[in-house]
């Protein structure tokens, strides 16, 4: 605090600063750490009763059973298909139509309704109609992934469409573009970013989505793997199960930071 | 390529923007129009470039621009109006891509030889976040230039800018019209702009926007300087005409 007296006054207080965020990736690991031995010793102990809570060594056995008897990968596999089935076909379908809600004003006018009434439904009841609908197979499945993707896509591409700058579009006119060139040229582009990150959100409802309907009414998947560890009280194998879903989320989560990156180099 | 307003009038919503505008400008002219913010001089340019339609009035094209313009009414935005997710490059091609009559080598020709012409050879693949103010308006020029325009419009295209950089930028727009002699509608606030640039300067009164007074500047535009004692004497009396307007226009509130 003493800072040098110069002579005919003294130096003005400083008081910014305090408000910087420094990261530290040591702290987080260190958390990390922290948090697992306290959880290894508290069940070791018997101070976390193992019908709760399995040791973390035990959900670490229960991973490489998993693992080596190959049922990893048959469940894996079969929520993976689901996932990127519904959420591809949903984000395509959805950004489509986004596209014709922004472009016709009568495609807006009809469906902005219905997509308002039909968005904050809950997907997951609809499980129940889509088994009637498509079956108990893997149609009913794909359907609900597809279908609650493809709503918050709609409202993320027109959103994005609408707020594209429209003095771009004025110059594109200006220049004698097309409409459809405008579209491809300058829209789709402009839009992109939100359309990203409305990816990010329906990947996410995607996940929870199939889990949802795996834990209701699979054989394979891993929201089905959960289920029966729970039917069977396998605490070990069902914590098993969750940290494989959230790897996929920090997974799905990374590739789209990774497209992002790709985009939208263009913002630096 | 010469053109000719005919008592063009506009309104939006009962608001009589424009009434009456009648004005010819000459091929090879720079014709400035100043007014007051609100006056309906960028609306006015829209629609001699056919982006908006007058209610009422007509505005001709005097005579076949050249063959060889690929987009005889070309405007320069206050904005700039560059997709920021193109390179300097890629926002000239963009005007060019959709010139079925363009081949790929002649668009690379064209595009190399507008950026050398606006002293951006070397930042083909700088992103336009990465450009200065400045640098970004002669990339818009560069690409107004790449399609080889009758008629330039220019809509405030250096109020952007800061002061020096409006100078450079004032300079460079005076070297290019003496190589190319373009035409230009020039729509500016700012006066001293005006008898920089100008053969004529235009004057809008505002609500509605109304042709006050047409000042001719007959000082070649190679030869006017700053401290031009009959320029000072022109921009002192279209300030005369503009200030009661100007004053009007500051009292009032935005978008009533």
């Amino acid at each position: 605090m003493s800072e040098q007296e110069q002579p005919g006054g003294k130096p003005v207080a400083f008081r910014g600063g305090g408000f910087d965020y420094k990261p530290s990736k040591l702290t987080a690991l260190l958390t990390f750490a922290v948090l697992l031995a306290i959880w290894e010793v508290g069940s070791r102990t018997g101070f976390i009763s193992n019908l709760v809570l399995p040791a973390p060594s035990e959900v670490l056995a229960a991973f490489v059973q998993l693992w080596r008897s190959g049922d990893l990968w048959a469940h894996l596999s079969a929520s993976l298909y689901r996932l990127v089935l519904g959420w591809t076909m949903g984000t395509v379908l959805g950004v489509a139509v986004g596209f014709a809600i922004a472009l016709f004003a009568p495609v807006r006018a009809s469906l902005t309704p219905l997509v308002a009434a039909i968005f904050p439904v809950p997907k997951i009841a609809l499980l129940p109609l889509f088994i009637i609908w498509f079956g108990i197979g893997e149609a009913s499945k794909v359907g609900l992934i597809l279908f609650g993707t493809f709503f918050p896509t709609i409202i993320a591409t027109y959103g994005g469409v609408d707020n594209v700058d429209r003095s771009l579009i004025r110059m594109g006119q200006s220049f004698g573009l097309t409409r459809a060139q405008i579209a491809r040229k300058i829209l789709l582009p402009g839009a992109m970013p939100v359309i990203l990150s409305g990816m990010r959100i329906t990947s996410a409802i995607a996940i929870i989505l199939i889990v949802a309907a795996e834990l209701i009414a699979a054989q394979k998947g891993i929201g089905a793997y959960i289920q029966m560890a729970g039917s069977l009280f396998a605490t070990d194998q069902l914590i098993a199960g969750v940290l494989v879903l959230s790897a996929l989320g920090l997974t799905v989560s990374w590739l789209i930071t990774r497209a992002e990156r790709w985009l939208l180099r263009w913002r630096g | 390529m010469e053109l000719s307003l005919r008592s063009v009038a506009k309104s939006y919503g009962g608001l009589t923007v424009l009434d009456g505008i009648s004005l010819d400008i000459a091929s090879g002219e720079i014709l400035c129009l100043v007014g007051p913010s609100g006056c309906g001089k960028s609306t006015l340019l829209r629609m001699i470039g056919g982006l908006e339609r007058p209610d009422s009035g007509a505005i001709l094209q005097m005579s076949e621009p050249p063959a060889n313009s690929l987009n005889p009414l070309t405007y320069i935005f206050q904005d700039f109006a560059l997709l920021p997710w193109r390179s300097v490059h890629d926002n000239v091609a963009l005007v060019l891509e959709n010139q079925a009559s363009v081949s790929r080598a002649e668009r690379e020709a064209i595009i190399a030889d507008v950026l050398a012409r606006t002293k951006l050879t070397g930042f083909e693949k700088a992103w336009p976040r990465q450009l200065s103010g400045g640098m970004k308006q002669r990339v818009a020029i560069a690409r107004a230039l790449a399609v080889r325009p009758a008629v330039f419009l220019m809509d405030e295209p250096l109020s952007a800018l800061d002061a020096q950089t409006r100078d450079l930028l004032m300079d460079d727009l005076v070297q290019l019209w003496l190589r190319e002699r373009f035409t230009a509608v020039y729509v500016t606030h700012n006066l001293q702009e005006a008898v920089r640039l100008g053969h004529r300067v235009a004057i809008l009164s505002r609500r509605p926007g109304r042709l006050r007074d047409v000042v001719s500047i007959d000082t070649p535009i190679e030869t006017r300087r700053h401290d031009d004692p009959a320029l000072i004497a022109i921009q002192e009396r279209l300030w005369d005409a503009m200030r009661e307007e100007a004053e009007a226009a500051d009292k009032e509130l935005a978008d009533v």
